[in-house]
């Protein structure tokens, strides 16, 4: 998906829409209604000494947030300093704060009736943040469960 | 003599250019390289140009200036006149469209004379319609007046923009133009009429420096009035939100007649610096906290009448609520001549709260003991009124103060009276902080909490610092903010100063960068309670600059102590250039201006806010040359230089006054106090600002001689 694209569902699929999300090798959903804004991750502020899920703070329009890095969070080693990364803003806190995640990949349908307990073998960490895994054609997704990702 | 009959003609005539140039420009939208059409317009915006001016509507004279400016360059290029050329040329027709009609209604120039807010009265139901559409605030006419003024100048900016864009344009065909020879000649054997065309290469080649040359000029002129420009929008805009303190003051005279018969007291209520404005959110912000204060005055502070009458006080005790503006901070004082705060009576508190050892108290000054009070729970009363005494209320005020990034400080004296200062920002989202650079990272330190900054401090093994006879503890920002050691050492450090809260302490960063005002925001969310932050702030090349939380600095400087991989040198002794300049400005974006022109000329600045502090710097230094604004808090330009002037020592140093002032009467007032140049902003034009320097610090020293 390209960068800064409207977070347009399309009405004519079943299902809760979600963007299709990449941490690591993994991918993730992340319910759309809960999202405000996509963004290329361009410059970020790391804070020293902030909890250590922070990736540190991002400006997304002129507003300085705290951004969380989903692989510290989903238990996996931290990215490459160069590669290129994504931010997510989260909507329905009491604060702007954004996700941020390697990579952005399609919008996908889930028909909640499909979701089912997350896989045995996943990480105890990958287990924790999400509420379920559904099959997106021929992989096994893992849906975001974002408050428990921002108040773990 | 009456320009009414002329102004009608010219209103008459203006209509008719107006028209034909707009039938013309739709005319050259459809047939956009038409050397007629271009001619045309060029010579409607002539002819309006020169009546405009004859009658002295310098506005509008001044746009059609530039749009006829605009279409010299197209007669040459007409692919000048590109769509965002086309907007802007209608938007400047509109501009002027609308100054015309004014002119027809007998407005008179400049439009300032706007509406008198008096004879349009709100209609009710009008109100309450716009009322639900959100929040509205009410703004004096005046400020909108000024604010719209700066239209037609932002105007003129982007058209001359445009020209620019036109001579670049022009540069760059002939630079190709002059490749394309030089490659055929390559190509062709060399004979001598070949070598012959390298001269006329050359001589192209000097023609597009030398325009190049003038265009770099002209572009950096544009910067430097764009800047004024930018930074006088900007504080326009900060005056719309701004209210008077009466806002809150207002409401005392009533509550202090109701608390004083509460309390039996007689208390005489004076009020002054209630014009003083604040921003509308620091203004909301404050008014609790000082209905704390007013309470504690009347309750704990002013005695009753009988008290009063033995201690040969006048029975009706004294209260005087103050505002006044300090550069830009408000200072807001309660002021009492009760029965003051004893200090032995906080210390027995405080040593049976436990909040330390009474020897230790002992040695805590005045200063740091009356900062308890504001502990919440903390107070010295043993009984408990209705109202206060319950030890909620003073912790309220600092809180309050300190979320404004204010703060407050209490002097008091027993049985004179107490004072409680309210020190806040004029506005809530402006911070002005230096920069500062540790592990190649930049912090912002507030300037507020900045006592001193000392370049290149001698470095103290014991982690204390001996500095202005007291001594301090340091520590370098790197450890304090939990970086990683740093491979290599810095040559050079600084210490900067902080006192917050009547603790003092220094931090060493690597580099002080610079001053700067700042948007400040908040940061929420789970950052942790490990960052010494108090929130963030973009810089202008979008960097996030953390704004560093000075209070929570405090605490760790006392445990991270010693900077001991830090070694400092001495500072060098002032390097030798074309001279010292100081600039005296209160515009913070002026004053990086100005600095920055007189520092690319090689001149050494320093930088005064006002004109106390620049006579503080003279006295301090040898300067050839100061440049000074005119309105200034504190002490203004003119008084500047009337000061300088009987002074001994500074009564040949030349000053030249940069002034928004252009009246004649004001530069007769600079010359008079004895400026030796005058400068218009609106004129500014920085080689005739260098210039007058060059020359003004080279006749001075031919006078030594």
């Amino acid at each position: 998906m390209a960068e800064n694209e409207a977070l347009v569902p399309d009405p004519r699929r079943e299902g809760e829409p979600h963007l299709g999300v990449i941490v690591g090798a993994e991918l993730y959903g992340l319910p759309l209604s809960r999202l405000q804004e996509v963004a290329r991750l361009t410059t970020m502020r790391r804070v020293p000494g902030s909890a250590p899920h922070v990736a540190g703070l991002v400006s997304l329009r002129g507003e300085i947030m705290c951004a969380l890095d989903a692989r510290t969070i989903l238990g996996l080693p931290a990215a490459a300093q160069e590669s290129p990364r994504f931010v997510v803003s989260l909507r329905d806190f009491d604060y702007p704060i954004g996700l941020v995640v390697d990579w952005v990949a399609d919008i996908f349908h889930i028909d909640p009736a499909t979701v089912e307990p997350p896989p045995s073998d996943w990480r105890d960490q990958r287990k924790a943040c999400v509420t379920g895994a559904a099959r997106v054609a021929t992989r096994n997704v893992g849906l975001l469960d974002i408050d428990a990702l921002v108040n773990r | 003599m009456d320009t009414s009959a002329f102004t009608a003609k010219f209103v008459e005539e203006a209509r008719d250019r107006l028209k034909s140039l707009g039938n013309a420009l739709v005319r050259l939208e459809e047939e956009p390289q038409s050397p007629a059409i271009i001619k045309d317009i060029f010579r409607d915006a002539h002819s309006l140009k020169g009546s405009a001016q004859m009658l002295g509507f310098t506005d509008i004279s001044e746009i059609a200036h530039q749009l006829e400016e605009l279409f010299i360059a197209a007669k040459r290029d007409a692919s000048v006149v590109d769509a965002r050329a086309f907007d802007l040329v209608f938007r400047s027709l509109d501009l002027i469209t609308t100054r015309v009609e004014e002119l027809a209604q007998g407005k008179t120039p400049p439009a300032g004379a706007a509406a008198d807010p008096g004879t349009k009265p709100e209609q009710p139901a009008r109100q309450a319609r716009r009322a639900k559409g959100g929040q509205s605030l009410r703004v004096a006419v005046e400020k909108l007046d000024s604010l719209s003024h700066l239209a037609p100048e932002m105007v003129i900016q982007s058209l001359k923009a445009s020209e620019r864009h036109a001579e670049l344009r022009r540069i760059e065909y002939s630079v190709a133009r002059l490749r394309d020879r030089v490659r055929e000649s390559r190509l062709a054997p060399p004979t001598r009429t070949r070598i012959a065309e390298l001269g006329d290469y050359a001589d192209s080649l000097e023609a597009i420096s030398r325009r190049m040359r003038a265009l770099v000029t002209s572009v950096s002129d544009d910067q430097a009035k764009l800047t004024l420009i930018t930074e006088e929008l900007r504080q326009h805009v900060i005056e719309l939100t701004m209210l008077p303190v009466s806002t809150v003051f207002d409401t005392f005279p009533r509550a202090v007649r109701d608390l004083s018969r509460s309390f039996g007291k007689e208390v005489d209520l004076t009020m002054t610096g209630g014009s003083t404005e604040l921003e509308k959110r620091v203004i909301e912000k404050v008014a609790d906290p000082l209905v704390h204060l007013v309470r504690n005055a009347i309750d704990h502070g002013l005695e009753a009448p009988e008290e009063r009458g033995k201690a040969g006080k006048p029975f009706a005790g004294s209260l005087a609520l103050g505002a006044e503006q300090r550069g830009n901070r408000v200072h807001i004082t309660v002021r009492d001549d009760g029965r003051g705060i004893d200090p032995a009576a906080i210390r027995a508190t405080a040593s049976r709260r436990g909040v330390a050892t009474a020897a230790d108290l002992e040695q805590w000054s005045d200063d740091r003991l009356f900062n308890l009070i504001f502990e919440p729970g903390f107070t010295t009363r043993t009984e408990v009124t209705d109202v206060s005494g319950r030890g909620v209320g003073m912790d309220v005020v600092r809180v309050a103060a300190d979320a404004l990034g204010g703060s407050v400080r209490v002097q008091s004296e027993i049985g004179r009276g107490t004072t409680v200062t309210l020190d806040l920002p004029l506005s809530l989202a402006l911070v002005r902080v230096v920069l500062v650079e540790a592990n190649d990272e930049v912090a912002a330190i507030p300037t507020a909490a900045i006592r001193r900054i000392l370049p290149g401090a001698p470095a103290s093994r014991a982690g204390t610092e001996e500095i202005e006879g007291e001594s301090v503890t340091v520590a370098s920002l790197s450890a304090l903010l939990g970086h990683a050691p740093r491979p290599r050492q810095p040559e050079e450090a600084s210490v900067v100063l902080i006192e917050s809260r009547g603790n003092r302490y220094g931090i060493v960063v690597d580099a002080v960068l610079e001053e700067q005002e700042l948007v400040f925001q908040e940061l929420r969310g789970p950052l942790g309670d490990e960052v010494a932050i108090a929130g963030a702030a973009l810089l202008g090349n979008g960097d996030i600059v953390p704004i560093l939380d000075v209070q929570a600095l405090a605490v760790r400087t006392a445990k991270v102590g010693p900077a001991s991989e830090t070694s400092m040198t001495s500072s060098q002794a002032g390097a030798t250039g074309p001279g010292r300049v100081l600039v005296v400005e209160d515009s913070l974006v002026a004053a990086e201006m100005h600095r920055g022109i007189l520092s690319d000329a090689g001149y050494l600045v320093g930088v005064a806010h006002d004109g106390v502090e620049a006579m503080e710097l003279l006295a301090r230094g040898d300067w050839n040359l100061v440049v000074t604004d005119v309105d200034m808090p504190r002490m203004n330009g003119i008084d500047l230089i009337v000061n300088m002037r009987l002074d001994s020592r500074l009564h040949h140093t030349p000053v030249i006054v940069i002034s928004s002032r252009d009246s004649g009467d004001h530069r007769k007032r600079g010359f008079d106090a004895g400026a030796d140049a005058y400068v218009f902003k609106g004129e500014f034009d920085q080689e005739t600002v260098l210039k007058a320097v060059r020359l003004l610090i080279a006749g001075r020293e031919g006078d030594r001689r």
